[in-house]
């Protein structure tokens, strides 16, 4: 085996250094590279010859290091029978110490599970009137807003997954809105922003989850729309982007949030489609899946936020949709049913719902014996929820 | 939590182990790691670990450790949650049984909490948030009671600041974290500060933002806290002008320090052009602004050259551009509008001369930086001796070279043969 020249060692040193900032998940990764600085060592010394070992280490290293990540050789098809069995069964072992843990979030947990099963056309999968009964459990009728899980503090995150919920199972009627609208009014500030709670933070997901639960609930006019929308605009960046409050770096979270608050306010015209659309389109990667910001790892809720964004922006067909498709396809996990971040990982409700989501807007027709219903691009229910509550968005 | 264990041990030993750890808390005050290590089997000895001022926990305790924690934690809040029309409310009984049951029996808990008073009942809860925020930082429920407990004085900024640094050095990129930091430094920046103050929490916050930069890639929230903090105390009327200029130039250094060691971490970035930009208002002409970023598209030049294929540092070259040609340009207009004779003196045509020739000068290193480029890499790439890592980073050089040429098409309509 040739030893490596001296200058290309330095060009794989300063590739490998770049993907060791980005990527510190393995435990691996420490001892790798241990090694490999040893190696870079060597080269001082030894000027034009590194070991064949230690070279193969430092060769291995950069691949599993990079920013993307290679896909397994087959795609595996559509497995929507396992998707729905998985959502049903999640978090029926109630005492289990991962479902305890994210307690904090229950709410929105119930709010992505609920709508992938809708997605499926399997929402009866699950006791509709516990669920309701769990909803109205989190509702605080002092402040008007809902709190994650029973024990816990309201927050507009989770009053928004609650009439979600509601919404999509036509039962708003459950709970008391003009309080819920109360709620949400009290959070706007005198510069449009929303906190998030009592406690003051400021966060355009906030605006977002403002704006949504109003529109779900025809009670738009009671914020200060004029003011919203100019929140949402001073939290824009030079690349088009958006970040959780003015100043803050762009997110392709963020943007989705910024980009359907605009939708609902039916301000989209007023940011630059073409800036932001070419951001939105350079998250896409070589694995066909998007990351979130430059140099990160590509995750598949990033193909929601990001294909959600340039759907609403009308510039969906700007990504290669093939490719996306089979990175998404490659995040299931077969034996047990789910989507994760990546392939291989660990699945969950909230990676399921944005993996079918992205799948939803691509017109994804895998399994012939379920369809994939419509999904709305901007509250990420089923289309047909939205028809039938009337609510009329600003898409393209 | 699959433990055949009988209850009341579970109870027991959570209970002791709450102890242990407040024993740590109390005796050393300097604690700066926390973590959670693997040990899957519990031997005789505890499973708090204490050494060097690190505190750990063994895993197999935190299952049980956590869900203790949390019952008697809610236990003691003031019953918020009394559901309309449903008053279940069923662990509320005050039950005098002593520890019966499972662990999901919340009766043993409110047994030990009967008998506390007030003053009893809030450290308890003090003590109770910290294991969970030590455990879960995304539990906002705990954070809320803390803030609840700071306003009513029960505990010291300066204390909850160095715990609050101990949940980010086992999870640096919790939300929570930077939330609860912002809003008790907000808190005590509402109150009378005296100079040396200021710059020490200033100096302080700073560097737990930059560890927690340090211990995660592109950490948001550390960076945007850390920017929140610059704007604040630069904008703020409560730090003096001389610090002001302080807080510029040592975070200037320090940005560039960080750029040169960690080339992709675009939120790193994000941080210096919000610093430039602050810088670039001291300027007090168009000249200064150029002088200062043409320096930095120099130093983004030779960063971009020795690490190829790294999308940041393009990006950066991006808002260096962005924000100084359509400053130009402006500069270039405005003279034009001024005169609508034709320009007389030598000086008004040298401002105009000026501002045209920076602008070609620009565009000219532009072209010169996307040739390049292309050229080193061609060759490269279409060389068999040449490893296969090398090619990956000169096929991405390629790729944004050529997207950088569209872009300075699209914003500029400058026109860069890129083939």
């Amino acid at each position: 085996m040739p030893y490596l020249h001296h200058k290309e060692f330095e060009l794989a040193w300063c590739q490998c250094l770049g993907s060791y900032q980005n990527n510190k998940r393995a435990d691996t990764t420490a001892f790798a590279f241990g090694s490999f600085r040893d190696c870079r060592e060597d080269t001082g010394r030894c000027n034009n010859n590194v070991s064949v070992v230690k070279r193969e280490c430092c060769i291995k290293m950069a691949a599993s290091l990079s920013t993307d990540i290679l896909l397994p050789d087959a795609t595996p098809l559509l497995q929507l029978p396992k998707h729905i069995e998985f959502l049903a069964k999640y978090g029926t072992s109630k005492e289990d110490y991962e479902f305890c843990m994210t307690e904090f979030l229950r709410m929105s947990g119930m709010y992505w599970g609920l709508t992938a099963l809708d997605l499926m056309g399997k929402l009866d999968s699950v006791p509709k009137e516990e669920v309701i009964e769990f909803v109205q459990d989190c509702f605080d009728e002092v402040s008007g807003g809902f709190s994650p899980a029973k024990e816990h503090d309201p927050h507009i995150l989770y009053t928004l997954s609650a009439i979600q919920i509601l919404a999509t199972y036509d039962e708003l009627k459950a709970i008391d809105t003009t309080k819920v609208v109360g709620f949400v009014q009290s959070l706007q500030q005198t510069d449009g922003s929303f906190f998030g709670d009592k406690w003051g933070e400021v966060d355009i997901r906030f605006t977002f989850c403002a704006v949504a639960t109003l529109a779900l609930l025809k009670q738009l006019d009671a914020v200060n729309t004029r003011k919203a929308t100019d929140f949402v605009l001073s939290c824009q960046n030079f690349d088009g982007g958006f970040g959780s409050k003015p100043g803050s770096e762009s997110h392709a979270g963020l943007i989705y949030c910024a980009v359907g608050a605009l939708s609902i306010l039916k301000e989209v015209d007023r940011i630059d489609g073409d800036l932001l659309g070419w951001w939105l389109c350079e998250r896409q990667l070589k694995s066909g899946g998007f990351n979130g910001r430059p140099e990160k790892l590509p995750d598949v809720c990033y193909s929601w936020w990001v294909l959600a964004s340039l759907s609403i922006l009308g510039r969906a067909h700007w990504i290669d949709k093939k490719a996306l498709i089979k990175f998404i396809l490659s995040c299931q996990d077969v034996s047990t049913g789910g989507f994760a971040d990546r392939p291989g990982d660990i699945v969950d409700p909230f990676h399921t719902l944005f993996g079918l989501g992205a799948l939803s807007i691509m017109g994804y027709d895998g399994d012939k014996a379920i369809n994939l219903k419509k999904i709305n691009p901007v509250f990420c229910m089923s289309q047909d929820v939205i028809d039938r509550l009337g609510i009329d968005v600003q898409l393209p | 939590m699959g433990d055949a264990r009988d209850p009341d041990e579970f109870f027991d030993l959570a209970e002791k182990i709450i102890q242990n750890i407040n024993t740590v808390f109390e005796k050393d005050g300097s604690l700066d790691e926390f973590d959670i290590v693997p040990v899957e089997s519990q031997s005789n000895r505890s499973p708090v670990i204490h050494v060097n001022h690190k505190l750990a926990l063994e895993s197999w305790c935190v299952p049980f450790l956590y869900s203790h924690s949390f019952k008697c934690f809610t236990q003691l809040l003031p019953n918020r949650k009394v559901s309309a029309g449903n008053h279940k409310n069923q662990h509320r009984n005050g039950s005098t049984s002593v520890r019966n049951g499972s662990i999901g029996s919340h009766e043993g808990h409110t047994f030990v909490n009967s008998r506390l008073t007030e003053g009893d009942r809030t450290e308890r809860k003090l003590n109770l948030s910290r294991i969970l925020i030590l455990l879960n930082p995304d539990l906002t429920l705990a954070w809320n009671y803390r803030r609840e407990a700071f306003i009513q004085c029960c505990m010291q900024f300066q204390h909850e600041l160095h715990l609050v640094s101990l949940v980010a050095s086992r999870k640096p990129k919790s939300s929570e974290v930077f939330m609860y930091r912002k809003w008790l430094v907000k808190h005590i920046l509402n109150e009378d500060l005296k100079g040396d103050n200021i710059e020490q929490i200033f100096t302080r916050e700073m560097q737990a933002a930059g560890k927690a930069a340090e211990a995660y890639f592109s950490n948001y929230h550390a960076w945007d806290y850390r920017r929140w903090l610059l704007e604040t105390f630069l904008g703020g009327s409560f730090c003096p002008d001389e610090f002001k200029l302080t807080i510029l130039n040592s975070e200037k250094n320090c940005s560039d320090n960080w750029v040169e060691r960690h080339i992709s971490d675009h939120s790193g970035f994000h941080y210096r052009q919000k610093l430039l930009s602050q810088m670039s208002l001291l300027e007090c002409n168009v000249n200064g602004v150029f002088q200062l970023f043409t320096k930095e598209l120099e130093n983004n030049l030779s960063l971009v050259m020795r690490f190829p294929g790294h999308e940041a540092l393009w990006y950066h070259r991006r808002f260096l551009l962005q924000f100084l040609v359509p400053k130009l340009q402006m500069e270039l207009t405005e003279n034009l509008n001024n005169h609508h004779q034709p320009m007389e003196t030598n000086w008004e045509c040298e401002v105009w001369q000026c501002c045209e020739d920076k602008i070609q000068y620009l565009k000219k290193k532009e072209e010169d930086l996307v040739k390049s480029i292309l050229t080193v890499n061609a060759s490269l790439v279409d060389d068999a001796s040449v490893n296969f890592i090398t090619k990956d980073s000169s096929n991405l050089s390629i790729l944004y070279s050529q997207k950088h040429a569209k872009w300075l098409f699209m914003m500029f309509e400058w026109i860069i043969d890129n083939n």
